[in-house]
C-alpha cells in the first residue's frame, strides 16, 4: 500500500535470535557443537564449540571435578566451589551467552531450567599459531629481531613489557559485526594529545564493516583520505618501532589476528626512518636516511627523465655522452618511451610472479628472468643497455624506504611520469611534481598535515627529518605534534677530565 | 575587524610573506632589464631601490584601507563605501581586471616554453595541461593555494645559485660610472621597474584569511624587501655581465644569462631554469584567479565558485588557441601595465584618501 | 556515483585527445642530425655558403663517420630548411660547437649572421666563434680528415693554458655591441700539412675583419685582457753583442687603468707574476742583484713591446682591449664619436711590474 519511507537498516547483519534455546538450536547445526553430560542423569548439560576450547582444560580441570561430586549439583552457584577454575559467569543474557560461546567458553547449564547458565572461559588462541616473528619484512643488522604476532594477548604482552610504566593505558574496542575482531588502542596517558586518541576512538566505533582481515585494512577504512596512493599511517612489525613512537606521543593501533600494528599521526619524513637508525652513530645514520630520501627520488624520476631528454631535449646531454647513448640506441626500433614502458612493465612482471613462485623454483627462475632477458633484449636490440642499467637501478631504489606501503606508492607513480615525459618532455615532469605537491599537502594523518615540519613550516622540525642527531638530542618531543609534555628525559653531560690543547 | 572566515581556514602570519613575494615574482622577472635601461642605462638598479621604497607606503596605504573595512577586505570596503549595487559594480570590475593578470601571465609563460624549449608544439596542448593543473590547485582552495606559494619560493630558491656562478664572468667597467643621468631619465625607468612589483594588490583580498593581522604585516614588509633586495641583485649581475648595447637587443636578458650555465652533467642549464620557472609562476596564476572567483562570489553569491572557475579557465584556453596574433599580446601587454599602474598608483591611494574620512562601520 | 563517472570519462577524453596528437612532435636522439661544426663563406654573387660537419653514429658501431654538408643560400634562414633536403635526418643546430668565418666572409662584413645569432634562443652562448685565413670550407675539409670533431676543444684549450685569451659568443657579443670596445676572435690557419692551426687573434672593426696579430702580439694582448693568462713569452736580449733568450710563462696578470681626463692621456699599469722557463746562465736567481736586473730586463721589454702593440692597434683604429670602455667607466664626460677620432694619436704610456714567483722547469 503505502511506501513506507525507507528505514535506515539496524546494524545487525547477522540474523538476531529470539532466546537462548535458539541459539543452541542454530549451534547444533554445526558438526563441531558439543554438547555433553557428565553425569548419568544428564542433568547437567556442558556445551561448547570444540574447536574454540583449549580441551586439556576441558579434560583435566572441569570434567574430573565434576565427576568427583557425588552429590548432584542442583544450583549453578555450587559450580563455583566445586570447579578450580575462576571467572564463572552466571547469566540469563542472550548477548552474554552468545558472545561467550563464540568466545571459546562452555556453557553449562540444567537441561530443564532456561533461565540460568554458566560460562567457563577456557579458549585457546594461539591454536594454529606461529610462535614468533623475527621480522623479515623490516630486517635490521643490529637491533632485537621482535615482531608482533596474530594474537592480540601476546602483542599486548610484548608492548607492555617492553614499557613497564603505569601510564600505558590499553583501550579495547570491538569493531567488525560478524567476526567480531578485538581492537586496542595504545596510548600514554600524559603524554598523547587526547584529540588523536578521541579521533581514532571516534572513527573505529563509527565503523560498519563485517569481517576486517588485516589491521592494514582497517587502516584504510580510518584514513583521511583513501583515494590517494600515499599511506598516511606506518604500520610496522617490530615492537621497537612501536614502543619509539608511543613514547613520542602518537597513538599505536593493535588488533586480533594481525601481526601489524598501526601507528598514527605521521609525518612524510617519518617513512624514511628505520629503528636501525638509533643504534648507529649519528652520522652513519644521517648519511643512509639522505641515500634512503635520494634512492625514492631517484626512483621515481629517473626513468622519466630518460624518457623527456631522448625524446625533446636533446640539448641537455653533454657531447662525450652524446655518441655513447646514440650508438646505444642505434638499432632499436622503438621510440623511447615504448622502450621504458616495455622494461618497467617486464620488472613488474618480474616482481608479482617471483612473489608467487614456490620457494625452490623461485630462485631459479629469477636468474632466468633478471640475468637472461635483459641480456637477451639488449642482444636483440629491443632495448637500449644504457636504460637497461637506469631502470634497474631505479627499480631496486624503490625498495630502499622501509615501510611497504610507501614503497609500493613509489612503484605506482613512475608511470604517471613517464606517460607525461613522453606526450609533454620535461614541462610534463614538472607539472607532475606541481600536481604530486599539491596532492601531498591535502593529505592529512589523523587531522595533522601530512608534510609537518616542513610545510607549515614548524622551527626545530627541518632538520630532524633528514637527518639523525644524536641521542642526547632527542630529548624533547617534537612540540608541533602537540603532545602534552616535551621533556623526554635530560641529558647529563659527562664528567669525564677534559682532553685536548686548552687542558695541558 | 571581524571577518566572516572561519578559523579553520585561515593561515599562519608568516605565509603571508610566501604569499607576497611569490605573487610578484611572475614572468616581469625574466624580461624586465632591457626595459630599465630605456631611461637611465647601466644606473637603472636605483631606481628599482626607489620603487620598492613607494611599494612599502602603498602596502602601508593598503593595510590602512583593510583597517577601515568591515569584513577585512577590499570587497566590504567597496560595499560600505559605494553602496551594494555599484560597490558590487567594483568587484566585478576587479575580477576582470585580476583575471586579466592571470590571462597575461599565463599568455607569456606558454609564449617562453614555445620559444625557448619547444618548438612547433602547438600551445593548445600546454594551456590544457596548465589549465587541468590550475583547477587542482585553485579548487583545494586558499590553504592549497598557499601551499603552493611556499613551495614556489621554496624550491626555486636554489635557482639563486646560479647568480654566484655568473659572476664568474663579471666586468666591473659595465656598471660604471655611477649617478650619471638626471632624474628624468630615473623617472623613466621607474616606470618600467613598476611592473614588477605588481601582485601584492592581491592582498586586498585574502587579508581576512591570515591569522594575527599584527605579526602578519611584519612579514609583508619583509616580503616586499626580499623582493626588491632580489631584484637589485639580479639586475647588478646583469649589468655585469652584458654590455649595455648588447642588453638593448635581448628580449629576454634572465634567460640569455642562464644560457652560459654549464655543468658537468648538464649542458644548457636553461632547461631546468625554464620548468622551475613553472613553479614560480603557478602561485601567481592561482592568486589571481582565486582573488577573481572570490570577488564574484561576494557579489553574485549565488553562483557556485567552482563554476566560475571553469568559466575563466575555459575563457583563458580559448584565448590561447583563438587569439595567438602577435598583436593580441602587444595589446594585453599595454593593457595590463596600464592598468596596474592606475590601480596601484591611482586608486589605492584615493580609496586611502576616502578610508580616512570613514567611520568604521562594524 | 554520477559525478565521479562524469569526472573519469572526460579524464579518459583528455588523455586520448593529447595522446593521439601528442606523439607526433617529438625530437628523438638518434634519429636526428646534430651539426657540431658551422662554417660561413661568401660566393662570388653575395650569396652564402654554409659547410657544417655532422656525426653519423648509426652507421657503424666502432667509431663516428663525420659527413659535411654544403648549401649555398642567398640569407643565412634558409641554411637549415636546404640543408635538411640532403639529409635523412632533421637538421639541428642546437649543439653547434664552433662557428668557423672564411677569411672573404669575415672581411666582408658579418653583421647579419650576428644578428641572428643574438636572436636565436636555440644557440648556446658558450660556443666558440673563429675566423680562418682561408676559406671555412677548406679549414673544414681539412679537419675533416683529422676524423674528429674536437675543433672546440683545440680553441679551449689554447684558451686556457696557452696564449689565446678566453672568448666565447658570449664575449664576442658583449665586444661587438658595446660601446668602447671591438671585437676579436680566434684565427685559424692551415700549416703546410694541411692541417688546422690555431693563429693568434683577429681583431674586427664594427663588422669586418681588419687587423690580424700574430702569436707574439696575441701573447702580449692576453696578458693585458685576460686575468689568468699562462702564456709563455719569449724575450731576446742583446748584452753585450751576445743573443740571450730568456723565456718565462705567465702565472696571474693584472691591469689597471689611469685615465687623466685633462691631459687626455692614459697609461697602463701592468702586474705580472710570472715562473721562469729559461734563463741566461750568467744569473743566478739566489742573488737579488741578478734577479732585479732580469727583471728590469723583462720589463723594458715588455714596455716597448706593449707600446708597439698599441701602436698597431691605434694605427688601424681597432680597439679590442676595450679602452674606449675602461675609460667611459672613469670619466663622465665620455662620447663615443669624439674619443674615436682622437683614438689614433691618443698617448698610452704602459708600466710594467714584473714579479717572480719561482723557476719551473717546463719546457
Amino acid at each position: 500500500m503505502f511506501r513506507k519511507k525507507r528505514q535506515r537498516q539496524t546494524k545487525n547483519y547477522e540474523t538476531v535470535e529470539k532466546s537462548i534455546s535458539d541459539i543452541l538450536e542454530k549451534a547444533k547445526k554445526s558438526s563441531d557443537f558439543t554438547t555433553i553430560s557428565p553425569f548419568e542423569d544428564n542433568s547437567l548439560q556442558i556445551s561448547f564449540y570444540k574447536t574454540l576450547i583449549d580441551a586439556s582444560i576441558l579434560k583435566e580441570s572441569i570434567l574430573p571435578y565434576l565427576k568427583k561430586e557425588t552429590t548432584a549439583i542442583i544450583q549453578l552457584s555450587e559450580l563455583k566451589k566445586v570447579i578450580p577454575i575462576e571467572g564463572i559467569n552466571i547469566t540469563n543474557d542472550l548477548a552474554v551467552v552468545d558472545k561467550g560461546l563464540h568466545d571459546g567458553a562452555v556453557v553449562i547449564y540444567f537441561r530443564e531450567k532456561n533461565n540460568e547458565f554458566a560460562l567457563l572461559d577456557i579458549n585457546y588462541p594461539r591454536l594454529g599459531q606461529r610462535e614468533t616473528n623475527d621480522t623479515q619484512n623490516e630486517f635490521s643488522v643490529i637491533g632485537p629481531k621482535v615482531g608482533f604476532i596474530e594474537d592480540l594477548t601476546t602483542n599486548l604482552h610484548l608492548i607492555r613489557n617492553h614499557l613497564n610504566t603505569s601510564d600505558l593505558i590499553f583501550e579495547e574496542l570491538v569493531i567488525d559485526t560478524r567476526a567480531r575482531t578485538k581492537v586496542t588502542i595504545a596510548y600514554l596517558d600524559g603524554v598523547t594529545n587526547p584529540e588523536y586518541v578521541n579521533t581514532a576512538k571516534q572513527r573505529l566505533e563509527k565503523l560498519d564493516i563485517d569481517v576486517s582481515f588485516d589491521n592494514t585494512q582497517l587502516e584504510q577504512l580510518i584514513s583521511d583520505d583513501t583515494s590517494t596512493p600515499f599511506p598516511l599511517f606506518i604500520s610496522t612489525e617490530r615492537v621497537d618501532r612501536a614502543v619509539g613512537s608511543l613514547v613520542n606521543g602518537q597513538v599505536v593501533i593493535i588488533s586480533d589476528k594481525s601481526s601489524y600494528a598501526v601507528i598514527g599521526p605521521v609525518n612524510l619524513m617519518e617513512f624514511f626512518s628505520n629503528p636501525e637508525d638509533f643504534y648507529l652513530p649519528s652520522i652513519v645514520a644521517s648519511f643512509f636516511k639522505l641515500i634512503r630520501i635520494f634512492g625514492m627520488i631517484f626512483s621515481i624520476f629517473a626513468t622519466s627523465f630518460y624518457v623527456a631528454i631522448l625524446t625533446f631535449h636533446f640539448e641537455v646531454i653533454p657531447k662525450d655522452l652524446l655518441g655513447p647513448i646514440i650508438i646505444s640506441r642505434a638499432n632499436v626500433p622503438f621510440p623511447p618511451v615504448i622502450e621504458v614502458l616495455f622494461l618497467e612493465i617486464t620488472i613488474d612482471l618480474l616482481r608479482e610472479a617471483g612473489a608467487r613462485l614456490p620457494a625452490k623454483i623461485g630462485q631459479t627462475l629469477g636468474i632466468v628472468g633478471g640475468i637472461v632477458i635483459g641480456q637477451a633484449t639488449v642482444e636483440a636490440a629491443l632495448t637500449s643497455s644504457i636504460l637497461l642499467i637506469i631502470v634497474a637501478l631505479a627499480a631496486l631504489s624503490s625498495f630502499t624506504t622501509p615501510i611497504y606501503k610507501m614503497s609500493n606508492a613509489v612503484r605506482l607513480l613512475r608511470y604517471p611520469f613517464i606517460l607525461l615525459a613522453a606526450i609533454w618532455g620535461g614541462f610534463g615532469i614538472y607539472v607532475g611534481v606541481l600536481f604530486l605537491i599539491a596532492h601531498l599537502t591535502r593529505l592529512k594523518s589523523l587531522g595533522v598535515p601530512l608534510l609537518l615540519p616542513l610545510y607549515p613550516y614548524r622551527k626545530g622540525g627541518v632538520m630532524k627529518s633528514f637527518v639523525t642527531l644524536n641521542t642526547s638530542k632527542h630529548d624533547k618531543r617534537p612540540w608541533y605534534l602537540r603532545p602534552l609534555s616535551l621533556k623526554k628525559f635530560s641529558p647529563v653531560s659527562d664528567k669525564d677530565p677534559k682532553d685536548g690543547l686548552n687542558h695541558e | 575587524m571581524n571577518s566572516n572566515v572561519k578559523v579553520n581556514k585561515m593561515v599562519s602570519p608568516y605565509l603571508l610573506f610566501f604569499l607576497i613575494h611569490s605573487t610578484q615574482t611572475g614572468v616581469m622577472v625574466l624580461s624586465f632589464q632591457s626595459d630599465i635601461i630605456k631611461g637611465a642605462g647601466h644606473n637603472a638598479w636605483l631606481s628599482i631601490f626607489a620603487i620598492g621604497i613607494i611599494m612599502h607606503v602603498i602596502f602601508l596605504m593598503l593595510l590602512a584601507i583593510l583597517k577601515k573595512s568591515s569584513a577585512g577586505d577590499l570587497l566590504s570596503f567597496h560595499t560600505d563605501v559605494f553602496g551594494k549595487f555599484f560597490g558590487g559594480f567594483l568587484n566585478v570590475v576587479i575580477a576582470i581586471y585580476f583575471a586579466m593578470l592571470s590571462l597575461y601571465v599565463f599568455h607569456t609563460y606558454i609564449d617562453i616554453l614555445q620559444l625557448w624549449v619547444f618548438d612547433g608544439i602547438r600551445s593548445w596542448e600546454f594551456s590544457l595541461l596548465l589549465i587541468v593543473l590550475v583547477f587542482y590547485i585553485v579548487s583545494g582552495g586558499f590553504r592549497s593555494i598557499t601551499a603552493i606559494a611556499f613551495w614556489g619560493v621554496i624550491i626555486p630558491s636554489f635557482l639563486l645559485l646560479t647568480l654566484v656562478y655568473l659572476v664568474n664572468f663579471a666586468e666591473t667597467t659595465y656598471l660604471l660610472p655611477l649617478m650619471q643621468f638626471g632624474m628624468n631619465d630615473f623617472y623613466i625607468s621607474m616606470k618600467e621597474a613598476a611592473p614588477l612589483f605588481f601582485g601584492f594588490e592581491t592582498a586586498l583580498i585574502y587579508f581576512p584569511f591570515i591569522k594575527d593581522r599584527k605579526k602578519a604585516t611584519k612579514w609583508g614588509h619583509l616580503a616586499i624587501i626580499y623582493s626588491t633586495f632580489l631584484y637589485v641583485s639580479i639586475t647588478i649581475v646583469t649589468f655585469l655581465f652584458f654590455s649595455q648595447g648588447k642588453l638593448e637587443h635581448l628580449p629576454w636578458p634572465t634567460l640569455t644569462m642562464i644560457k652560459i650555465i654549464k655543468l658537468p652533467f648538464l649542458e644548457r642549464f636553461e632547461f631546468i631554469f625554464i620548468f622551475t620557472w613553472l613553479l614560480v609562476v603557478m602561485p601567481v596564476l592561482c592568486i589571481y584567479l582565486w582573488s577573481a572567483i572570490r570577488s564574484i562570489k561576494s557579489t553574485i553569491p549565488k553562483v557556485k565558485p567552482t563554476y566560475v572557475l571553469i568559466g575563466f579557465l575555459a575563457v583563458f584556453y580559448l584565448f590561447n588557441s583563438l587569439l595567438f596574433e602577435i598583436k593580441y599580446s602587444y595589446l594585453l601587454e599595454k593593457m595590463v601595465s596600464y592598468s596596474g599602474l592606475t590601480f596601484i598608483f591611482g586608486y589605492i591611494p584615493l580609496l586611502f584618501l576616502i578610508s580616512i574620512f570613514k567611520k568604521k562601520v562594524n | 556515483m554520477k559525478k565521479w563517472k562524469k569526472q573519469q570519462v572526460l579524464c579518459l577524453l583528455l588523455v586520448c585527445m593529447v595522446v593521439l596528437f601528442g606523439c607526433s612532435r617529438t625530437r628523438i636522439i638518434d634519429k636526428l642530425g646534430i651539426v657540431h661544426v658551422f662554417g660561413f663563406d661568401q660566393a662570388e654573387n653575395g650569396e652564402l655558403i654554409g659547410t657544417a660537419l655532422i656525426p653519423d653514429y648509426t652507421s657503424s658501431k666502432e667509431g663516428g663517420q663525420i659527413k659535411s654538408i654544403e648549401e649555398q643560400v642567398p640569407t643565412g634562414g634558409l641554411f637549415a630548411p636546404r640543408m635538411s633536403t640532403h639529409t635523412s635526418t632533421p637538421i639541428e643546430l642546437a649543439k653547434i660547437r664552433v662557428v668557423l668565418f672564411g677569411k672573404n666572409y669575415a672581411e666582408s662584413g658579418i653583421q647579419h649572421m650576428i644578428d641572428r645569432f643574438i636572436i636565436n634562443p636555440q644557440i648556446g652562448t658558450q660556443l666558440q666563434i673563429a675566423a680562418s685565413t682561408h676559406s671555412a670550407k677548406e679549414t673544414l675539409n681539412a679537419f675533416k680528415q683529422e676524423k674528429s670533431l674536437t675543433l672546440a676543444e683545440r680553441l679551449q684549450h689554447n684558451m686556457e693554458r696557452q696564449y689565446l685569451p678566453y672568448t666565447n659568443l658570449h664575449y664576442f657579443l658583449n665586444h661587438f655591441y658595446g660601446e668602447g670596445t671591438d671585437a676579436y676572435v680566434p684565427m685559424l690557419t692551415l700549416d703546410d700539412q694541411n692541417r688546422v692551426k690555431v693563429d693568434g687573434i683577429g681583431v674586427f672593426k664594427e663588422d669586418q675583419l681588419k687587423l690580424h696579430l700574430n702569436p707574439d702580439q696575441t701573447t702580449l694582448f692576453s696578458y693585458v685582457k685576460s686575468e689568468s693568462s699562462q702564456a709563455t713569452y719569449r724575450i731576446q736580449h742583446r748584452e753585450d753583442e751576445q743573443k740571450e733568450i730568456i723565456t718565462f710563462r705567465s702565472f696571474k696578470t693584472k691591469s689597471n687603468w689611469d685615465w687623466n681626463q685633462k691631459e687626455k692621456q692614459l697609461k697602463l699599469h701592468l702586474q705580472l707574476s710570472v715562473t721562469l722557463t729559461q734563463i741566461p746562465d750568467r744569473f743566478d736567481l739566489e742573488k737579488t742583484k741578478d734577479t732585479s736586473e732580469m727583471e728590469k730586463i723583462v720589463e723594458k721589454d715588455l714596455e716597448k713591446g706593449l707600446a708597439d702593440l698599441f701602436a698597431i692597434l691605434q694605427e688601424n683604429e681597432v680597439d679590442p682591449v676595450g679602452i674606449g670602455n675602461i675609460v667611459r667607466s672613469q670619466d663622465r664626460s665620455w662620447e663615443e664619436e669624439t674619443f674615436y677620432k682622437d683614438y689614433a694619436s691618443l698617448p698610452i704610456s704602459v708600466d710594467v711590474n714584473l714579479k717572480i714567483i719561482h723557476s719551473g722547469l717546463e719546457g
